[in-house]
C-alpha cells in the first residue's frame, strides 16, 4: 500500500508540473506590452467603483453551514458504507434512523424557507 | 500474439527488464519506472483532449447545423482534425495581461491549481486488470478530496481578479459546487455499499451486473450531480454570459485562460470515464477475460457514449437560474438521495448478494429502483397540482380584490 501512496505523491508531482509548464513556456514566446488602458478591470467600459472584494449575500452561509452538516453526515456514512457487508440488519436500520433524523433536519430547513436563494 | 494481449503490461514489465539488465539497483529501477509511469499516465488525459476538443467542435457543429472544423490546410489535416494543434500555437502567442490591484500570486495559481487536479485524479481510475496508476484502498475518497480542490481554484481566481464580476461569479459557482457535491457523495455511499470497496478497481471487478441495472436512481443521481460539478447545462452558471458575463475566468487571457478550458474538457472526460468504471462495468466487456489489452478500448468506448450524453444535455437545453439549480439540488435531488441510500441498504440486507447468479440480484435491485422512481413521479406530480391549485387560488383572490367595489 505504501508503494501505491508513493504512486500517488510522484503523479501529484507530475501533475502540478503540467499545470505550471504551460504559462511557463508561454512566458518566453508570448508579447509583453502592457499599457494602463489594458489593465484597466474589466467592467462594461467604465472605471470600477470602490472596493471590489464585495461582500455577499447571508444566504450563502446558510447554504455553506447546511453543507457542512450534511457533508460531515456523509463522512460518517462513508465508514458504514465500506462496512456494510459485515453489519447486521440491526445496524443498518440504525444508520437508516440517522439518516431520516437528518432528513427531518432537511425538512425543518425548507419549511423555514432556508433553501430559497432569493 | 501472447504479447499483445496483455500489451501495456508487457510494455512495462519488459522496460523494468530492461532496466535491470542495465544492471541498475533495484530502488533506481522502482523510482525510474514509479516517475515514468507517472508521465505516461499524465499525458493520457492531454492525448485524449487533443482528438476530444475536435470531437467536442464536431458535435457542438453537428447540433447546431454546421460543418465545424473541416479545414483541411497546413494545420487543418484531414477533417480539420488537428486544428486544436493551430489553437494552441494561437494561444500561446497571445499576450497574459494581469489586471491592476489583482492578488498575482492567487490570480496566477488558479488555472495551475485547476489543471492539476484535472489531472491528478488519473492516478486512481482503472485500464484493465493490474492496469491502473495506484490502486488505492480509498480511491473514491481520493476522487473527491480532490474535487474539493478545484473549488478552491473557482475561488482563488474570484478573489484573486480584482474584478466585481468574478468575485460574484466564483461565489455563485461556489454555492452550487458545495451544494451538488452531496447528492454526488451520498451516490457514491450506495455504490460503495453495495460494491463493499472504495477502491475503484474493486468497485469495476465487482460489476458483474454493471451497477447502472443494479443502481438506476443512483446512477441518474450522480450524473445530475456531475452535471452540475462540470458546469455543463443545465446547471451552468459559470458561463453565464447575459448575467456576469464570463465568470470568474473574465480577467483571464492567454494561456491561462485555455488551462481553465483545458481543465473543464479533463473535468468532463474524467467524470465521463469515472461513470464508465462506477455504473457501466468500466474495463470490463467481451474476451477481455483472453486479451486484456481489450480493457483500456471498451473503457474508452463507455465514456465516449457517456460524453456524447454529456454533450447532447450542453448543447439541446436551456439554462436555469441560480434559485432553481439550487433549488433543485436541496429539495429534490438532496432528499431523494437521504432516501436511496435508506432503502438500497435495507434492500441488500433482505436481498443478500448472491454470486451465483448476479442477475435476480440485480432484478430485485432494478424492481425496487423502479418502485422507487415511480413513487417520486407520484409525489411530484401531487405536489405540483397542489401548487398549481394554490397559485390559482391566490390569483383568484387578487382578481376579486381588484374588482370588488370600494
Amino acid at each position: 500500500m505504501l508503494n501505491q501512496f508513493a504512486f500517488i505523491g510522484v503523479f501529484l508531482l507530475v501533475a502540478l508540473i503540467f499545470g505550471v509548464a504551460p504559462p511557463v513556456m508561454a512566458f518566453f514566446i508570448r508579447p509583453k506590452k502592457p499599457n494602463p488602458r489594458k489593465s484597466e478591470v474589466y467592467e462594461c467600459g467604465m472605471r470600477t467603483h470602490g472596493a471590489t472584494w464585495v461582500q455577499f449575500k447571508a444566504q450563502y452561509y446558510v447554504f455553506a453551514i447546511a453543507f457542512v452538516v450534511f457533508d460531515v453526515e456523509a463522512a460518517l456514512l462513508l465508514p458504514w458504507a465500506l462496512a456494510y457487508h459485515a453489519l447486521g440488519l440491526y445496524a443498518v436500520i440504525e444508520a437508516v434512523i440517522f439518516i431520516l433524523i437528518l432528513l427531518g433536519g432537511l425538512l425543518y430547513l425548507w419549511r423555514k424557507g432556508a433553501l430559497e436563494w432569493m | 500474439m501472447e504479447f499483445l494481449k496483455n500489451l501495456f503490461v508487457n510494455i512495462g514489465l519488459w522496460f523494468q527488464g530492461l532496466l535491470v539488465g542495465a544492471g541498475l539497483p533495484d530502488i533506481w529501477v522502482r523510482v525510474i519506472t514509479l516517475v515514468l509511469g507517472a508521465f505516461v499516465l499524465a499525458f493520457v488525459p492531454l492525448i485524449a483532449m487533443f482528438f476530444l476538443g475536435w470531437y467536442e467542435r464536431k458535435i457542438v457543429a453537428r447540433i447546431a447545423d454546421r460543418l465545424g472544423p473541416n479545414n483541411t490546410g497546413a494545420f487543418g489535416g484531414p477533417y480539420g482534425i488537428l486544428q486544436i494543434v493551430a489553437d494552441a500555437i494561437k494561444i500561446f502567442t497571445k499576450e497574459d495581461l494581469v489586471p491592476d490591484g489583482a492578488n498575482r500570486g492567487v490570480f496566477n495559481a488558479s488555472p495551475m491549481l485547476m489543471l492539476a487536479v484535472a489531472v491528478a485524479v488519473w492516478a486512481v481510475i482503472p485500464f484493465g486488470e493490474g492496469l491502473i496508476g495506484s490502486d488505492l484502498n480509498i480511491g473514491v475518497i481520493y476522487i473527491l478530496a480532490l474535487g474539493s480542490g478545484s473549488m478552491i481554484a473557482v475561488l482563488m481566481a474570484g478573489w484573486g481578479a480584482n474584478n466585481k464580476y468574478a468575485m460574484l461569479a466564483a461565489l455563485r459557482s461556489i454555492a452550487t459546487l458545495i451544494s451538488y457535491e452531496i447528492p454526488q457523495v451520498l451516490a457514491l455511499v450506495a455504490v460503495v455499499m453495495v460494491a463493499g470497496s472504495f477502491s475503484t478497481q474493486d468497485i469495476v471487478k465487482f460489476q458483474d451486473v454493471p451497477l447502472l441495472f443494479t443502481l438506476p436512481l443512483t446512477a441518474l443521481l450522480f450524473f445530475a450531480a456531475a452535471l452540475s460539478e462540470l458546469g455543463r447545462r443545465p446547471f451552468d452558471l459559470v458561463e453565464a454570459d447575459s448575467e456576469i458575463v464570463a465568470g470568474y475566468l473574465i480577467e483571464y487571457s492567454g494561456v491561462k485562460f485555455i488551462l481553465y478550458y483545458l481543465a473543464e474538457f479533463m473535468n468532463q472526460f474524467m467524470i465521463s470515464v469515472l461513470f464508465a468504471t462506477l455504473f457501466l462495468g468500466g474495463w470490463r466487456g467481451p474476451w477481455v477475460d483472453q486479451a486484456p489489452a481489450l480493457g483500456p478500448i471498451w473503457l474508452g468506448i463507455k465514456a465516449f457514449l457517456v460524453l456524447f450524453v454529456f454533450q447532447l444535455f450542453q448543447y439541446t437545453l436551456p439554462r436555469l437560474r441560480i434559485d432553481q439549480i439550487l433549488g433543485f439540488c436541496w429539495k429534490f435531488l438532496t432528499p431523494l438521495a437521504l432516501v436511496n441510500v435508506c432503502v438500497m441498504a435495507l434492500v441488500g440486507k433482505l436481498a443478500p448478494y448472491d454470486s451465483a447468479n448476479p442477475w435476480v440480484w440485480a432484478g430485485i435491485f432494478l424492481l425496487i429502483n423502479i418502485l422507487l422512481g415511480a413513487l417520486v413521479i407520484l409525489v411530484l406530480e401531487v405536489a405540483g397540482r397542489l401548487a398549481q391549485r394554490r397559485k390559482e387560488a391566490e390569483l383568484t383572490v387578487s382578481l376579486e380584490e381588484e374588482t370588488a367595489p370600494a
